[in-house]
């Protein structure tokens, strides 16, 4: 296996290299799976996406551990997917249909997008090292491993860091134009 | 304590349970903590949306780089159809291969050692109809048409993945437990001789028991071995008799099936809940 040591750190930062070496190993394992079942390339695609967001949010859970090997959590993940898969296309068109109309009647959410404007200027605004820190610390890297990655000396320094840079954050958003209306309401 | 200093870890759920209940006692008296964990809630789901988006970009870069050269894409698996193709097109040469040679090949068969002492004709071309072969040859001819022609043999075939199980169905049919109806089906039940058909037609009777609440009885749905996601054919199944939670279920129907292995599925009418999958088998005639 060719897999990094830890590759849910790598999928937690969306490591390029991470997800490379997870297509080398693993990609081919979920073809065969897929195509057995009679789908697509595509369709294993769509399932190798969703298996690594699976992944991304689970590990973001607290409590989180991975109990067995990276290539068997992950072939687990895939092999449920792909089960549900076509189930629900066995489930023939009145998935896609309710899906479209569900799509169709969903309204444009405009405060949501102001919102996430408005997010997207205050963190250009904190400064690069800023950035890296709460990015890390909101991937949910601990303490210990973004005082390694950033080449803090110590632990207790990396938290330091990052709660004057999330106080600066907070204030970045709150003098944001339309802050009160986009985030208090 | 300073409630403010754990705003990061109740969002992030890692408060133990003492914690978390004086935390939230916290909130419930103060509007302002309360306001400062909601804004705090926003930018750490931000955060977490653009890790979400960076990761999907990067996955996205992956997987079309290494997409670069392959095209069978949206394609369903390629050497399935290319088979069938390089089938149909071997027989299609063979047959008009022996169509062309037909009567040419019949002159040769009467060369043969036979023809004591006569010198034989020379071969008729195809095009000059008008000669006449001898006697001899219409009646080669004749036991050589009378055999079955070599295509009609080949084109009979059967395609075997018209026979082929098909893994997602069957797992569907190991798993397959209704939530609020229970069928034992007593027909038909599945065997690998198959149901014979006559002129096309095969007459197969679905009918069993179904425990549950049926209102407004049962669907039938016929899928091919290939195409699980449209059914061939769907057909009311009637209730013969319901005591209490029971019902007896059971119609016969004249099937217009190619001989192959068929997949069916039982839905409730009512709420086309899938109760039961099954499978059966129709014979080459």
């Amino acid at each position: 296996m060719k897999t990094p040591i830890d590759p849910i750190a790598g999928i937690r930062s969306g490591d390029r290299h991470t997800i490379q070496s997870i297509w080398t190993d693993l990609f081919p394992a979920v073809r065969k799976w897929v195509k057995d079942c009679g789908g697509t390339e595509d369709d294993a695609k769509d399932v190798f996406q969703d298996a690594l967001m699976v992944i991304y949010d689970k590990s973001g859970s607290p409590g989180f551990q991975l109990t067995s090997k990276f290539s068997t959590y992950f072939l687990g993940i895939c092999r449920n997917l792909v089960g549900n898969l076509f189930q629900k296309r066995y489930r023939r068109d009145v998935t896609l249909s309710e899906d479209l109309k569900s799509i169709a009647e969903e309204p444009i959410d405009y405060v949501a997008k102001d919102r996430k404007k408005l997010m997207d200027n205050a963190r250009k605004q904190l400064g690069q090292d800023c950035q890296q820190v709460l990015d890390l610390f909101f991937q949910g890297i601990s303490m210990v491993e973004i005082a390694a990655k950033l080449g803090f000396a110590s632990e207790g320094y990396a938290k330091r860091r990052k709660h004057q840079c999330k106080e600066r954050l907070v204030d970045l958003v709150r003098s944001q134009p339309g802050f009160e209306e986009l985030l208090y309401n | 304590m300073d409630h403010k200093d754990h705003i990061d870890d109740y969002i992030a759920g890692n408060l133990a349970p003492d914690q978390l209940q004086v935390f939230e006692e916290a909130m419930a008296q103060d509007p302002e903590l309360r306001k400062e964990v909601n804004l705090q809630r926003q930018i750490f789901d931000h955060f977490r949306d653009a890790g979400r988006q960076r990761l999907l970009s990067v996955i996205d870069e992956v997987t079309k780089e290494n997409s670069i050269g392959k095209k069978e894409s949206t394609q369903p698996p390629p050497n399935r159809f290319r088979w069938l193709k390089w089938f149909g097109l071997s027989v299609f040469l063979i047959a008009a291969t022996w169509f062309i040679w037909r009567p040419s090949a019949v002159q040769e068969e009467y060369v043969p050692s036979k023809q004591e002492g006569v010198f034989p004709p020379p071969p008729v071309p195809r095009e000059t109809p008008e000669e006449e072969p001898p006697a001899e040859t219409n009646e080669l001819r004749a036991n050589v048409e009378e055999k079955p022609p070599m295509e009609e043999g080949l084109l009979a075939a059967v395609d075997p993945r018209d026979f082929a199980v098909n893994p997602s169905m069957e797992s569907l049919m190991t798993g397959m437990r209704g939530d609020e109806v229970d069928i034992e089906l007593t027909s038909p039940t599945f065997s690998e001789s198959g149901f014979k058909s006559k002129k096309g037609r095969t007459t197969i009777s679905f009918a069993g028991i179904a425990t549950g609440l049926i209102n407004d009885g049962l669907i039938l749905q016929i899928f091919s071995n290939r195409d699980i996601n449209r059914p061939l054919q769907t057909y009311p199944i009637e209730i013969t008799e319901t005591l209490e939670d029971k019902a007896t279920f059971g119609s016969t129907f004249q099937l217009k099936l190619k001989p192959g292995l068929y997949y069916f599925s039982i839905l409730t009418a009512s709420d086309e809940a899938e109760v039961y999958i099954g499978k059966f088998k129709i014979d080459q005639p």
